[in-house]
């Protein structure tokens, strides 16, 4: 726990100091030190602001505050322009807040520590806290013992090269020369004007340092700001310094919370990448534009609910387009968070007059943080209220993890009779793919040698597992046909599991003299459709097929146990050329496919059953087993 | 083109990441690397030969090379595929009629070259699935008089007789990911007859300071304007996705600030696999431009010497932690080392062809800048993870400009 995977920054004292222990270890001014250390391991390390991360210094603590929590303990400290005290001071009122479950800039309390680290946002009124910090009694330390108050760098962040100076020395050094202010910039000028080795440095001598392998320089000068540090400590806290125990309740009660707070670190940090990806499939993006802000007179005005509304992307495109209420819905407490705070951000976007910021449409856009099954809760939310549903909830293959359901339920709670869902059609489609777009060719000459055992072996595995991944029109070897179609306007929650029976044909680009092909499986692809009903001024169409350009979702590739030889021609001299297809089975007209997608039981996940049966010339049919994929 | 379970840098997201690595580029999974014969995390310091035991690490990478659409990107880098069958025929006068042991032999191509030379005899030993697959190839191309494919692990495989050549094709990210050195080592060590051949003959790792401006900002300003909006509150998250772990992509030779310095290299004749515990080395580097420093990047290379000659001994990078207080020593100036023997180099360098390898890099969150000449110094060391065995650690610290750094990070 002391140590804090990919965190970067100053090298520090604790760290340096394992290096050298062994060196070290008969100068007994560092007893106290390591005795602690081999207590308590946590103890080397400082105690992030906000969560119960240990970080070996001060830069990868503030990095981590400043990217987790929103806390840039630099940009603070300069836009109130801090001085040490006052810095100080920062440290021991942010941890007091966090203590209290309130936020350090607005003072919002919430009723558990989860939720308060869920909720950040950049300084909003740095007066206030500066007021705040007039007040002397933050000159106490909150924590016992808190590390960060000895060793946060008082200089901008441009010279911390930390080390370990040993604070007994300092406390009976300082007591000694009854100085309680020393002047930290003649300590630095000092140390840099005559580079002398650390030792020499004006600290007469007695200051025990940790050499590690910076250059002196750096180490005189973070040693000037250390024993600021430390004064600054013993004469704040009565010696304290010397008990060198850590208030252990307060551990214990960071250990207890950290597995909570990874979870929803992790859950936000795994879900990051999509969200690029998301956003920058043009496809989906320019879509879902088109629909939104080509349709003002749809939106002008209206009531809009945004189900998972991820960054809140098209949230702020529904406001754009006119909106005078946008609702987003987001499960995931830290992107909830995020889509608040780019709200926010770009809350000038809703200023229909170019200047006054109090005249600005702000408020528009609510981000509500939980499922959309949950917000019956919500006063400001009434039934049936809603003029617009918004959601982008497809999924692989449409229904892999989608919000469908969700969009449903949303739909029956709180649209209005009539209200508008977009998109209010998705469309599921089949067709018959060739050998070209498995792996054989390639297997089948390996550096002149055979391979085609693996090729077959890719193949065989491909029958069991759908392999999702960007297939190639010229790859088709039959017309696609539609699968299925859902209105999401009229459709029942049920009708989200389906079966569908269709038949591929040959590609009609194929002439009637063209020799057999190989039909080696099917692919699956969806489109979602804006239609005219809803969006009257410009409709859109949001296709992931093979003939458009690629989108995030790809495709979702179906194998066969073994291919289907087809003869294309629709039967036109269908006997001689049955006689030249070299095949030892009847090649078929057509494939008979019955297609089932139902929702798994394992969460969100689907299965696929795919019946195949190959209809030969003279009305002959061939069946091959049931194959069940499941897409997780 | 198939589906692989693994991590690719976060970029991979509640909408089923198994299937979204092959189309962000490489998942790091892609080319997981067996430690199974490292002799076991824990018992790797007895020299002697006992058969560590086969753990659940061990057989997840062994499953991840079942799946076949890994040995198709090895396969499909024709530096690699290229530079061992050049190696092999190279050395077809030692080959021919010996015996030869390849080491995780995947499809068994390498095998298959060694029988082409005029091995006498080819154990190709794999431990994961793909090992039937090897011998259904071997057997479609009238090789399985020559070629004897063993499935399972060298610890396990029973091989009645010395060797006189070991093959093996064991890199992994940044040479020693995952590596499968450890069970060339064992293999070595059991079977191989004095004056033996072990293709390839010596390994490098190497180090430098990269400026990448392209790849910082577009991870960084994406969010700045997204169709017209400020998302600048991803920041954040998105350079704690972006740097916080080793990324794996290619980048070019100008994106390299100086010359290289070895972090370790090899001798896979004398190498222990004590050594491969940790490794730890001190550079320095002066900037031969002036540019933002945005991290480091590793990169290898191999060479692929005959028996007879010696060793190379004179590079010496590796350092007991004990002695990281001492002065820095000299740093490479060398790319390479000298050749003389025109043996064959499989290198993974920005400059050279690129490779599955690529490189790996490792960025900070906040660039340096440098001035030309500016010094860059400081120590790095590569351990196994104790959180996970199958993982790395990367302790890197660095000095510049008065301003010093730790960066810790993980390969998964």
């Amino acid at each position: 726990m002391s140590k804090t995977v990919g965190q970067e920054g100053y090298i520090v004292a604790s760290e340096s100091e394992e290096e050298s222990r062994e060196e070290e270890e008969e100068e007994e001014n560092w007893d106290d030190w390591r005795d602690e250390d081999d207590e308590e391991e946590a103890s080397s390390g400082l105690l992030c602001l906000f969560c119960d991360q240990y970080f070996g210094s001060c830069n990868p603590l503030f990095d981590h505050c400043a990217s987790v929590h929103c806390f840039d303990f630099q940009r603070v400290k300069e836009a109130l322009s801090l001085d040490f005290y006052g810095s100080f001071k920062l440290i021991n009122y942010v941890r007091s807040q966090v203590a209290a479950n309130i936020c350090w800039s607005c003072d919002r309390m919430f009723p558990s520590n989860d939720e308060l680290l869920t909720h950040l946002h950049e300084t909003v009124d740095v007066k206030n806290i500066k007021q705040k910090l007039d007040d002397d009694t933050y000159l106490k330390p909150f924590l016992q013992e808190d590390s960060l108050l000895y060793n946060f760098d008082d200089n901008g962040g441009e010279d911390d090269c930390p080390v370990v100076v040993d604070k007994e020395e300092f406390a009976v050094e300082l007591n000694t020369l009854g100085v309680i202010s020393i002047d930290c910039e003649n300590f630095l000028d000092e140390a840099t004007s005559t580079s002398m080795p650390i030792d020499g440095c004006g600290l007469k001598g007695d200051a025990s340092v940790s050499r590690n392998d910076l250059d002196a320089m750096g180490s005189a000068k973070k040693a000037s700001i250390d024993a600021a540090n430390v004064r600054a400590q013993i004469g704040l806290s009565n010696g304290k310094d010397k008990d060198k125990k850590h208030n252990s309740s307060s551990i214990n009660l960071a250990a207890n919370s950290v597995r909570r707070v990874n979870d929803s670190y992790f859950g936000a940090y795994s879900s990051f990448g999509i969200h690029r990806e998301m956003l920058s499939d043009k496809v989906r993006m320019e879509a879902y534009s088109q629909a939104i802000l080509g349709n003002t007179s749809l939106f002008s005005g209206a009531v809009v609910m945004d189900v998972g509304c991820g960054t809140g992307i098209l949230s702020l495109f529904a406001a754009r387009a006119g909106a005078s209420k946008v609702i987003g819905v987001e499960a995931s407490g830290k992107m909830a968070a995020v889509a608040t705070q780019i709200a926010k951000d770009n809350h000038l976007w809703f200023n229909d007059k170019p200047n006054g910021s109090d005249n600005q449409r702000g408020g528009i856009i609510e981000i509500f943080h939980g499922m959309v099954e949950e917000l019956d809760g919500s006063p400001q939310l009434h039934p049936h209220s809603v003029d617009i549903l918004l959601s982008e909830w497809m999924g692989y293959c449409l229904l892999y993890e989608s919000m469908l359901s969700s969009v449903l339920y949303a739909r029956d709670r709180w649209l209005k009779p009539g209200g508008a869902i977009l998109p209010d059609t998705a469309t599921i489609f089949a067709a018959g793919f060739g050998r070209g777009a498995t792996s054989l060719q390639f297997w089948d000459n390996i550096y002149g040698f055979d391979m085609s055992s693996i090729g077959n072996e890719l193949v065989e595995d491909a029958a069991r597992n759908p392999i999702v991944d960007v297939i190639s029109e010229s790859d088709l070897v039959t017309d696609p046909v539609t699968l299925q179609t859902f209105d999401i306007i009229s459709m029942k929650h049920e009708e989200v599991d389906f079966t569908a029976s269709v038949e591929l044909e040959p590609s009609s680009s194929l002439g009637a003299n063209e020799s057999a092909i190989k039909c080696y499986g099917v692919v699956l692809w969806f489109e979602t459709g804006f239609t005219s009903r809803v969006c009257r001024e410009t409709p859109a169409v949001l296709s992931t097929s093979p003939y458009t350009p690629k989108t995030h979702w790809a495709q979702t590739i179906l194998t066969f146990q073994e291919p289907i030889t087809m003869l294309p021609g629709k039967g036109s001299n269908i006997n001689e050329r049955l006689h030249t297809a070299e095949s030892d089975v009847l090649p078929a007209e057509k494939i008979h496919l019955r297609v089932s997608i139902a929702r798994a039981p394992e969460h969100r996940s689907v299965d696929i059953s795919l019946e195949v049966a190959a209809i030969c010339f003279g009305g002959k049919t061939r069946t091959y087993p049931v194959q069940i994929f499941n897409l997780s | 083109m198939y589906p692989t379970h693994g991590l690719s840098n976060g970029h991979h997201g509640e909408r089923g990441g198994t299937f979204m690595d092959k189309r962000l580029g490489s998942s790091r999974r892609d080319r997981g690397r067996s430690r199974a014969s490292r002799g076991g995390p824990r018992d790797s310091r007895d020299l002697e030969l006992k058969t560590p035991p086969c753990t659940d690490f061990d057989k997840a990478y062994f499953n991840s090379y079942a799946h076949l659409g890994i040995h198709e990107e090895m396969i499909k880098d024709r530096v690699r595929t290229d530079t061992y069958k050049a190696a092999i025929m190279q050395h077809q006068t030692y080959i021919a009629g010996k015996v030869v042991v390849d080491v995780g032999c995947g499809t068994g191509i390498l095998s298959i070259f060694c029988a082409q030379a005029g091995a006498k005899r080819v154990y190709a030993v794999d431990a994961s699935d793909i090992a039937v697959q090897a011998g259904e190839v071997v057997k479609a191309n009238n090789l399985s008089d020559t070629i004897i494919v063993l499935h399972g692990r060298v610890e396990d495989v029973q091989i009645d007789e010395e060797v006189d050549v070991i093959i093996s094709e064991w890199m992994g990210y940044m040479l020693l990911y995952e590596s499968m050195l450890g069970s060339v080592i064992y293999a070595r060590d059991r079977w191989l007859k004095p004056g033996g051949l072990i293709l390839p003959s010596n390994a490098t790792l190497y180090l430098a300071p990269v400026t990448h401006p392209d790849r910082y900002n577009d991870s960084i300003d994406f969010w700045r304007n997204v169709y017209g909006i400020d998302m600048s509150a991803m920041l954040p998250l998105a350079k704690q996705c972006a740097f916080e772990e080793p990324s794996v992509e290619t980048i070019a030779g100008e994106n390299v600030l100086t010359w290289p310095h070895v972090v370790k290299h090899m001798d896979c004749y004398t190498v222990t696999t004590h050594e491969l515990e940790s490794v730890s080395t001190r550079y320095r580097f002066k900037s031969m431009m002036r540019a933002p420093l945005h991290g480091f990047a590793f990169w290898f290379d191999v060479e692929f010497n005959g028996p007879t000659v010696s060793p190379s001994s004179n590079v010496t990078a590796t350092f007991p932690e004990s002695s990281s207080n001492d002065h820095p020593i000299d740093y490479c100036q060398r790319k390479k080392r000298p050749n003389p023997n025109e043996a064959l180099v499989l290198s993974t360098a920005p400059e050279d062809p690129p490779t599955h390898w690529q490189q790996t890099l490792i960025y900070f969150y906040e660039p340096i800048p440098l001035e030309q000449d500016q010094l860059i110094e400081g120590s790095v060391t590569l351990s196994q993870s104790k959180e996970n065995a199958r993982f790395m650690n990367i302790h890197l610290e660095y000095t510049s400009g008065g301003r010093s750094f730790v960066k810790e990070s993980v390969m998964r």
